[in-house]
This record gives structure tokens, sequence and C-alpha cells, in this order.
């Protein structure tokens, strides 16, 4: 059932087992696992079920680090950041979970195969394909297609391409049916009521003024990585530096995934696959299966592989190609080149005498992208995307000034270290080595990551996953240490994000969390 | 000395004669070899052998242009290896692959030798691309022994 905060009276307090503050990926998912069951669940969600303005400007706050759009890189409204998800999907690597000594705060509290059976469940509830992200097993489904590079240094790693379903919209009647869900709108948390070790209940303020309680046995912080630890931070009733805040963990370690334009690559004639299918993306149809509308499409990314990763001692490091037309057109490129002085032509012509071709860069040819159209010939910019390492001193506090309703709003210090930078650039210079070694190709390298990069809105780590409380908020049942019933949802848990989107990740430890959630409330 | 000029030699070589007119060329500077010397122009000193080795190299290139702008590129990081002489020596040192190839085989040679400098991450940054010094050296060697034409 749906409510309005609006209409609930001033003074009220609301009982329910479970309290999930937040409905985005992480809370909905949660909430549909519980529909159903004998708890009573409530559901606090900020805004309506649809975009308004006012409550979205509650997501305001102050930026002191990198540049970054805190108001529009999530959503305050039924379905959360879904609402403008792209629907790109990939679970993290194996690799991803472990302790990589080259990375500092690396390691989650378990391996990957602990998610592996949650992934599968995510998948369809994402409106993704079967649960393959593995090459071969997609290779063997496409004749004609081939990689790039896939070896023993570079992978090609493959993303689905899902609707981008809108959580709010595909589960809204479920949980409009569900008689033990109470879905309440217009529902802002101004404050998480504890006492030293067990939270009670959450203080609900809305626009209009009114003001009252949920009392649970059990509360679910749902909100993302930039709001979770600030209501936690906000919420000072035992504790003035925050709840779960004893080691002053919560807001550090923000991460998201940099991403910046960092070179192009002109291609050889006798690369496998000129079109690069892969990159400019594969419809599901063409492996035989069943068409879906809107369409679902692979797309592949190049990333190290886990041995190079180790012996280079790096982050995860990904880069798609993106086609535009080439020829002697520099300026086409989205890559600044104002100080390149060969031209991209010169390196095609070098490319075809050392590759035994003409060099003479194929007349571009149309064909579909995800985008629509596009010309594509031998020229590639390169979009890299790496993994940001942890770092304690990126991080979400809170500053003076408050919102509308009297909570602290944050101060967003993301910080990339010198090292995140040149990890981009030596992931760089690993790929043109291995497209030059293969005879693939030739690729340029900007010379520096610029100040200003762009982000993926992927806030992760800052109520980061750990066993020990020293190194992180919550432990691996993503129960904040030291509060017996409160947990975390979303992307602040993750320690390491690697290079692939969060949400599919996010849905899995949902899954996985709400099965957590069921045997402690069975207790 | 007659000179002709780079632009005019180059536009008068179609792609598929650029190699007959670089060894045309060579032949005529090791025939007057003891005029005005210059980049373009042989040491007495050379053999037939590296002269043939020079030829055959300089011969890989078919768009000049491309080669002339990044062995351009590869001399200002490097003036040192303005030689052609030392350019072949680098490209084909005695007893490689490269040295001892012969025809088509020069260019297979040539093409391991550059991927096995990626292998090796013997790798040179002009403005950027980031080139195998073989591939860099030949066009180096194209700018020395032909781009002096422009002089």
């Amino acid at each position: 059932m749906f409510d309005d905060a609006d209409d609930v009276p001033t003074g009220a307090t609301i009982r329910g087992d479970v309290c999930i503050v937040g409905a985005g990926a992480a809370g909905i998912t949660i909430a549909r696992s519980l529909a159903g069951t004998r708890h009573r669940v409530v559901v606090l969600e900020s805004g309506g079920l649809d975009f308004e303005a006012p409550v979205q400007r509650l997501a305001r706050g102050i930026v002191s680090g990198l540049h970054y759009d805190l108001e529009s890189s999530r959503l305050r409204y039924f379905g959360g950041s879904t609402n403008h998800w792209a629907g790109m999907s990939r679970p993290l690597d194996p690799e991803d979970f472990e302790v990589r000594d080259w990375v500092p705060f690396s390691g989650w509290p378990f391996r990957r195969t602990e998610l592996e059976p949650y992934y599968e469940r995510a998948q369809p509830i994402c409106d993704l394909g079967p649960p393959r992200y593995d090459l071969e097993w997609w290779l063997g489904r496409l004749p004609g297609v081939q990689p790039l590079v896939h070896n023993d240094t570079m992978r090609t790693a493959l993303f689905q391409i899902g609707p981008g379903t809108r959580f709010g919209e595909k589960y809204r009647s479920e949980l409009r049916r569900a008689t033990n869900v109470r879905v309440i709108l217009h529902a802002n948390a101004a404050n998480v009521r504890s006492d030293e070790a067990r939270v009670h209940g959450v203080d609900v303020a809305t626009l209009a003024g009114n003001r009252f309680t949920v009392d649970a046995d059990v509360v679910v912080l749902a909100l993302g990585g930039l709001e979770n630890p600030r209501l936690l931070l906000a919420s000072r009733d035992t504790n003035p530096a925050g709840l779960g805040n004893d080691r002053d963990l919560v807001g550090r370690f923000f991460m998201d995934h940099p991403q910046v334009h960092l070179g192009r690559l002109v291609l050889a004639d006798r690369a496998p696959d000129p079109e690069l299918s892969f990159f400019v993306g594969v419809p599901f149809a063409r492996a035989g299966l069943a068409a879906m509308d809107p369409p679902r499409t692979l797309l592949g990314a190049v990333a190290l592989t886990r041995a190079a990763a180790r012996d280079q001692r790096l982050p995860g490091w990904s880069t798609t190609l993106f086609p535009f037309e080439g020829g002697d057109d520099d300026d086409a490129s989205p890559s600044s080149d104002a100080t390149t002085g060969i031209s991209t032509a010169a390196v095609a012509a070098l490319v075809g005498d050392i590759e035994g071709r003409s060099g003479v860069p194929r007349p571009a040819r149309e064909v579909e992208t995800l985008g629509g159209r596009t010309r594509v010939s031998n020229q590639f910019a390169l979009l890299v995307r790496s993994e940001q390492t942890p770092n304690p001193e990126s991080r979400v506090a809170l500053n003076s000034e408050t919102d509308e309703l009297g909570v602290p709003r944050l101060d967003l210090h993301w910080a990339l270290t010198d090292d995140d930078r040149s990890h981009m650039l030596r992931g760089v210079e690993i790929f043109a080595r291995e497209v030059g070694r293969l005879g693939l190709g030739r690729v340029l390298r900007e010379p520096d990551v610029p100040p200003v990069v762009e982000y993926g809105s992927h806030h992760s780590g800052t109520t980061r996953m750990h066993r020990d409380p020293a190194y992180g908020v919550v432990d691996a049942h993503a129960q904040v240490h030291g509060v017996e019933n409160l947990f975390i949802a979303g992307s602040s848990v993750f320690p390491t994000e690697g290079f692939a989107n969060p949400t599919l990740t996010i849905v899995a430890l949902a899954l996985r969390l709400a099965d957590r959630i069921a045997r402690v409330l069975a207790r | 000395m007659t000179r002709i000029s780079r632009r005019r030699f180059l536009g008068a070589a179609s792609r598929s004669t650029v190699a007959a007119a670089v060894a045309g060329a060579l032949a005529y500077t090791t025939r007057s070899s003891g005029q005005q010397a210059g980049a373009f122009e042989l040491e007495p000193a050379v053999t037939a052998d590296a002269t043939a080795a020079r030829d055959a190299l300089v011969a890989l290139v078919t768009r000049p242009d491309a080669a002339d702008e990044i062995g351009r590129s590869y001399l200002a990081l490097h003036p040192e290896e303005a030689d052609a002489d030392a350019l072949v020596a680098a490209l084909a040192p005695p007893g490689s692959a490269v040295e001892r190839a012969r025809g088509g085989a020069l260019a297979r040679a040539m093409r391991r030798r550059v991927h096995d400098d990626f292998a090796r991450g013997d790798i040179v940054e002009l403005d950027g691309w980031q080139l195998a010094r073989s591939e860099a050296r030949l066009c180096a060697l194209w700018r020395v022994v032909v781009g002096a034409l422009d002089a």
C-alpha cells in the first residue's frame, strides 16, 4: 500500500517490523523480498511518484573537492536513481573482492562466490539477459564477432545493457498490492533514533511541515552513497560524531568511477572484426536470444586482466572504444589534441606500412550503435574508466548549512590521488603496447588526466564493509558495527568498486541483505 | 649539384613508384658523394651492403608525408640519431633478422621487430602517439635520407 507522509498527523508513531529508508534499487528490492511475509515493512521515500523540484533541492550540498554535481547525480523520488539509470550492467570480478596488497584498504569480507546466487537473481530484476558475462560463452553464439584483444594482459570485458529499468515504475503495483508493505511518500528521514547498541526508529519530516516517527525492530538505510552517510552523521542521539561513527569512518572513502577521454586508437586493417562490434553494441537477438523490447545489447570494454593488474600493481582499469569518423580529421576527435603535431593520418599510414596493408583508412561506414546510427572508420576514442583506490581523505561530511528540514547539508570532498591519475594513464600505455605488439593499431595517449574529470555518479565506499570495525562501518552482513539492528544497503558498503557499474551489485547485495533481515526477524 | 625539391619529388612519386624513386635518388647521391656534404649524401666510407640495406629500409615507406612527419618529430626528440648509418645500424644490426632479410622478407622482419619493441616496452612517445622505437627510427631514416631533398 502507498501513503503520503503529508497525510500522517504530526506526532504520530507508525509501527513496523522493518523500516526501509529509501526506495531506490536497493530499498525496493529489499521491500519486494519481504513482501508477502508476516513482517510489517515500512518504506520511507523522500519524493513522490514523479520528479518534484522542491524535493530534489534537498539533495543540494557543498562541493569542496573535485567538481561534482550533487543535485543531479541522484534522484529523490520513488525508484531513486534508477529513474535515470542507463542500464549498463556487469558484476564485479572475483579479484575485486580480494585483498590486493597494491590497493590500499582493499578486500571484501567475502568472496565473489558468496554473491553468485544473488547476481543470478538480480539479472531478471534488472531486465537483463542470461547471467553470463564470459566472452567465450557469447562468442559461441555470435559468429563473425571477434574481440579486439583477449589474452593474458588485456581482456574484453562484457557489459549487458538493459533498458535501464525504472524500479519505481516496474515494481510499484507489486508493492501496492503487498498487504504487509506500506510505502510512505514524501517522507524524509531526519534522524535515526538510537541508544547505545540499538536503533529504535526513524524521525520523519515533510516539506509540508509534518513530523512523525516510525518505530521498527530493524532499520535499513538504502539512501545511496551520499545520503546514507549524511543521515548517519546527522543522527546524533548517542554520539555527537554521528551514528555508527565511533571510528570516524562514516563518510570517508568516497569513491566514484573517474572517466576521461584519454586517447585514441587507430586501427590497422588487419585487426579482427574491423567494425569492433563489441564496441558499437551487439543486440542480444544476434546471439539467437529472444528479442526483447527495448532490445538488450552487449557492449565490450577492454580491461586489464587479473594477472596484468597484479603484475603492474594497478587497480581495475578499463576503456570503452567509441567509434568516430576518421581520416585526417583530428578535430573530430573527442580527445583534445591541440598539442598533437603528428596527424592521425600519418600514424594510420605508418601502421599500414608496418602491418602490411595500404595504410589508407577504410571508408567510413554507417553502423547501428547504442546511440543510433554512427559512422565508423578506423578511429576510436578511448574513454578510460578506472577503479578509484580507497582514500580516507575523499569523503562526505556535514556542512553547517541545513536544508529546509533542518538536516545539515552534506559537504562532498571527492579527491583523486596522483596515483589514481597515473593509474589511468598507465593503463593506456599498457593498452598501447598490447595493440602494437599484436599489430592491431597504434594509440595516442593524452599527456595528463585533466583537473576536472567526468564520473559515473556511482557513489561508493562511504559506509564501507569490513569485518574489523577499525576499517569498516558495516560488517560482512551489512550491519553497522556495534548497532545490532541497523543495516546499510547500496553501494556505500562497497570497500572497493572495481570498474563495473554498481547497480547490479547493489541489487545482488540487497537480495542478500533481505535474506539476512528475514533471519534476524525470525529470531 | 642539381637539387630537386622534396615537394617536387613527392609530388612526382605515386605511392607505387616511391620505392623506385628513392632507390634512384639514393643512387644519385652515391654517385655525387664527392660533392657538397649533406644529410642526404652518403659518406664515402659507406659500403655497398650498407647502402643496399639503407635503400631497402627506406623503400618500406610508401607514404612519404607520413614518414617525414613522424621522422621529424622523432629527430626533434633524438637529434643525436640524425645519421643515416647509425639509424641503419640500429634498425638492422649485424646478425639480426632485419639485416639478413631480403625482398619481401624485409617487411615481415621489420614488422616482427616493431612488434618485439612493443612487447619489450621499447616505445617512444611522439606527440602522445605510442610508437615502437624501430618504426619511429624508420621514419627518421626516411627523413634523414629523403627529407633532405627539401633543403
